[in-house]
């Protein structure tokens, strides 16, 4: 009978902490995902408020240099931007520009500093046009011109 | 009986505790950078409300390679670096030089550029915060 009263209590004993470790296991899991979830979405939204840009060409004299048409990126933001083709995409009247007819340079510009975006002169024809740079965090500027 | 209640609670106990240290050393953080990242992006909106230059004057020196001198004053509240300056003549940017550090508002500054060609010369400047302003001044 004393046994018997004995091995029950361990038996609750055992039951009780088991149940306690997996639930606080649980419980912890959850709460780490949930962190880290939260730090890497204040993370997107800090670096996307820090995201600035604009196009500051004159929209009447767009630069037509070795078969490009040269227009000015500055970056207006706080953070360091990258500047290639993959993470700034353009558009010239809603349509998609394809990679291959335009480049960047420098590859990254720190704040105050102005990028130039090249595009083949071909992709675009003369008259007025409308051109939205889309960049990091879908952060865009849109920049009317026209072409003579 | 009651051993057991007192293990179980002691391990629910620490695990809120460890709980609450994980959410709070990563959350704190991450409150911590958006706020300043917002307090940032706000003073940039002020300074660009109260950022506004005027091209009041443009000269040039004589020869085939001459210097434009473009004169511009800071009309608004806030204290320009003039390095972060952008210059494009007749659509092109150009590098340029300037005697002064810092335009101070309701200051003039004159920024030169080294150029060559006459006719008409449309100027754009644009301040670090991409204020802007033009002028044309035709080379003889």
């Amino acid at each position: 009978m004393g046994f018997s009263l004995t091995s029950t209590h361990i038996i609750f004993f055992i039951a009780a902490v088991s149940v306690a470790g997996i639930v606080s296991g649980v419980f912890v899991t959850i709460i780490t995902d949930i962190t880290g979830s939260f730090s890497d979405k204040g993370e997107r939204l800090t670096g996307e408020i820090d995201t600035d840009f604009g196009i500051i060409n004159d929209p009447d004299n767009i630069p037509d240099t070795g078969g490009y048409y040269i227009f000015y990126l500055k970056n207006i933001g706080e953070s360091k931007l990258i500047t290639d083709n993959e993470t700034f995409q353009l558009f010239v009247d809603g349509d998609l520009i394809s990679k291959s007819n335009y480049n960047l340079t420098p590859e990254y510009i720190y704040q105050s500093e102005v990028a130039e975006i090249n595009v083949v002169n071909t992709t675009i024809s003369s008259g007025t046009h409308q051109l939205r740079v889309v960049g990091p965090h879908a952060i865009a500027d849109s920049f009317q011109f026209t072409i003579q | 009986m009651g051993f057991s209640t007192v293990a179980a609670t002691a391990i629910l106990g620490g695990s809120c505790v460890l709980m609450i240290t994980i959410f709070t050393g990563g959350v704190l953080p991450t409150i911590s950078d958006y706020h300043e990242a917002y307090k940032n992006m706000e003073e940039r909106a002020v300074e660009r409300i109260q950022t506004n230059i005027n091209i009041t004057y443009v000269t040039n020196t004589s020869g085939i390679f001459y210097d434009l001198n473009v004169t511009v004053k800071n009309t608004g509240r806030i204290t320009l670096k003039t390095v972060d300056f952008t210059i494009l003549i007749n659509g092109t940017k150009r590098a340029f030089n300037c005697s002064e550090t810092y335009l101070y508002a309701e200051k003039d500054v004159i920024f030169t550029v080294n150029l060559t060609g006459t006719g008409l010369k449309r100027i754009k400047i644009i301040s670090a915060n991409g204020i802007s302003d033009y002028e044309e001044y035709i080379v003889e």
